[in-house]
């Protein structure tokens, strides 16, 4: 009892000086995976051999931790030689002048953008890429650029359930439930798609009078040099190709042959080797905190897990829901989003992983790839519900680039949608477990819309200007 | 566009060997220097420039607020880094010629113009957009003042018109006219607040 309510003791304190950022992420978690190896250790008398498999996992759990390490490692690698060709600005301005500065084309390829950046790189680094480009293109047009910022911080965390590959969660879920490279795109990435289509419609629906640009600004933006965010053209041709093969290479060949982890660390060394930078200069550029960060993590998490404290949490979890999968996927869901608002989400999915696990035991595997699914999403977009974690730094750059926003836009723009965005899912698993009472709601919204929708296009005058006021109202929430 | 105010530059002062038009995050907008040298790089560092003056002044408690202009002068090539806009800036890069100074006053009308093009501060933005709002509300008051005319050219026919069929016709006419008065009026006043809204927020002090 008494290691279970240190380790417990040291879970929350490590939170608490995350939130709170007393103490640096990656010293936190070491300080309460220190805590962790002394109750392991020497309250509980376990073998050193303990601390090894709570790092790497053990042989039975097919070393899923150290898949994660590698993965994250190999990409790494790729993306920051990538960066340092200047792909993405590249790519993101070549894009941005197709838009020949229309509005909603321009808004739309934004968010494109945005989408497709984050799936490959990881939140904070597309935010750093993008949100200065984006304020630099809004100066070349002579236009307000908080509407494409805030729609970009929101998006940059959909682009984040694309790929197996696209946030640190989504490789700890995968890895550990054996999910493919192909098999996650076609539950959660296909959907992270659809989710993308609403969330644009609803963004163009609210921003649509914000969105003007003046002429002069559209054929100021032909005379930016594209060319002027890379060093070398043969090392950006070199990370295309290389990033190019990587997704060939995770599509094609299964992880029973070889595991994405080696496929990436080759890509990576490969890249490193024909890209001719100095070594030395691409590691000193590696995030070593976050994996100082997640070997931290993994112990305390893994103590948990020793203590059987993951499993009394999936116990608990499988009572309040009365054994109904729905209902399970649903508060998997909701939690999942809610936690991760408030604190980060790498802590949250290495807890929630095994309590999945815990749960979904007697479960097929159709069913149980479902709740890891269900997590992922949660996990990556919950992000938004609060201008917190990565947002902070989107608040931050704007303000550096002196195009500062409102916090209090965000939080409402961000809550809002992220809401929106978790109906649409939970209408979705409706669909899949209970399909009449979702096809109802699916039939009552679309008919309320239309029936709106006509009423503003061929209704009496008096009830145009009433359903107008209602939309303009709505649009005023947003826009300050 | 941009090009030839850059060339007209070069024409103006032939000394100019290179042009350099760049943000303070590094982005490079437009450049003479081929695409041979590492241009990010070059960016990246004159943006450093900038950044590591402004910590000489914050270091030595000088207030600074806007620069004008930094100059680096070597026996071969010299370098003037001039403000443009909000955050941009434009490099210079001339060949040193010995006793020679630099008149920078024939460009100076050249600069005026890129700053206007690529970098227009934030209150100019919002001047810009109450300008065009007061064009909006200028244009509604032209629609209303026509509506009323209508309305009285309606109303007179009225007067005039003895048929019933006809008044009936014309009071349902003058009714819509009416509706339309009242809907030009409230965007007017829609217009008009939003105006105040954006001089309000024009004259709050910038709190980055």
């Amino acid at each position: 009892m008494l290691s279970i309510l240190i380790v417990l003791g040291c879970f929350i304190g490590v939170i608490i000086l995350i939130i709170t950022e007393k103490l640096n992420r990656a010293v936190a978690t070491l300080s309460g995976a220190i805590i962790v190896y002394f109750v392991l250790i020497f309250i509980e008398k376990l073998d050193f051999k303990i601390i090894f498999e709570l790092l790497f996992s053990s042989e039975d759990e097919s070393f899923v931790n150290l898949h994660s390490l590698i993965l994250i490692l190999g990409m790494m690698f790729i993306i920051q030689i990538s960066n340092e060709a200047g792909v993405f600005q590249f790519l993101a301005l070549n894009l941005i002048k197709i838009s020949k500065g229309k509005p909603i084309y321009l808004m739309s390829i934004f968010c494109l953008i945005t989408i497709l950046i984050s799936a490959i790189l990881n939140n904070i680094l597309t935010v750093i890429i993008l949100i200065p480009l984006t304020i630099t293109v809004s100066r070349i047009l002579n236009i307000n650029p908080s509407p494409y910022i805030l729609t970009q911080a929101i998006l940059v965390n959909i682009g984040g359930t694309f790929f197996t590959i696209s946030s640190i969660p989504n490789i700890l879920i995968t890895s550990y439930a054996q999910i493919s490279f192909i098999d996650f795109f076609l539950n959660v990435g296909i959907i992270s798609l659809l989710i993308f289509v609403c969330t644009l419609v609803f963004f163009i629906f609210i921003f649509k009078k914000a969105l003007v640009i003046p002429k002069e600004g559209i054929a100021i933006l032909k005379e930016f040099n594209v060319w002027n965010f890379v060093p070398d053209k043969k090392l950006l041709i070199k990370s295309l190709f290389a990033l190019t093969i990587l997704f060939v290479f995770f599509i094609l060949i299964p992880s029973s042959v070889i595991t994405s982890d080696i496929i990436a660390l080759s890509i990576a060394i490969v890249l490193i080797i024909i890209s001719r930078i100095d070594p030395k200069q691409i590691i000193s550029k590696i995030d070593f905190e976050l994996i100082l960060y997640l070997l931290g993590i993994f112990i305390i998490a893994g103590g948990l897990e020793v203590l059987g404290i993951v499993q009394f949490l999936g116990e608990i979890m499988s009572n309040i829901s009365g054994g109904d999968i729905f209902i399970q996927l649903i508060i998997i869901l909701w939690f999942s989003s809610f936690l991760s608002s408030c604190i980060d989400n790498i802590p949250i999915t290495k807890v929630l992983v095994p309590v999945i696990g815990t749960i979904t035991q007697v479960y097929p595997s159709a069913f149980k790839n479902q709740f890891y699914y269900s997590l992922a999403i949660g996990a990556n977009w919950g992000d938004n519900l609060t201008p917190l974690g990565d947002n902070i730094l989107v608040i931050q750059i704007a303000e550096q680039n002196k195009r500062p926003i409102s916090f209090k836009q965000f939080f409402k723009i961000g809550f809002i949608t992220t809401l929106y965005q978790l109906i649409i899912i939970s209408i979705y698993f409706t669909l899949i477990f209970r399909f009449y009472i979702g096809i109802i709601t699916v039939l009552t919204i679309v008919l309320t819309f239309t029936i709106i929708f006509i009423l503003n296009k061929i209704g009496p005058k008096k009830l145009k200007i009433i359903i107008e006021k209602i939309i303009n109202r709505f649009r005023h929430i947003f826009i300050e | 566009m941009v090009f030839k105010n850059i060339s007209r530059i070069q024409v103006a002062l032939p000394e100019v060997i290179h042009v350099v038009m760049f943000y303070n995050n590094g982005t490079i907008f437009q450049t003479t220097f081929e695409q041979e040298i590492n241009i990010p790089k070059l960016g990246d560092s004159l943006a450093k420039i900038l950044k590591n003056i402004r910590n000489v002044y914050q270091i030595c408690n000088f207030t600074i607020n806007d620069y004008k202009k930094i100059i680096f002068e070597t026996e071969d090539v010299s370098i003037i880094i001039l403000k443009l806009g909000e955050e941009s800036n434009l490099a210079l890069f001339f060949k040193s010629e010995e006793g020679k100074d630099l008149n920078l006053t024939p460009i100076k009308r050249y600069l005026t113009r890129i700053e206007e093009l690529i970098d227009m501060d934030k209150k100019e933005l919002i001047l810009h957009e109450i300008l065009s709002k007061e064009e909006e509300s200028k244009e509604l008051q032209i629609q209303l003042q026509k509506k009323y005319q209508e309305l009285k050219e309606l109303q007179e026919k009225l007067a005039k018109e003895a048929s019933e069929e006809e008044a009936k016709k014309i009071d349902k006419e003058l009714s819509c006219i009416d509706e339309d008065c009242k809907k030009i009026k409230e965007s007017i006043v829609k217009v008009d607040s939003e105006i105040k809204l954006l001089k309000e927020g024009i004259e709050k002090p910038y709190q980055g």
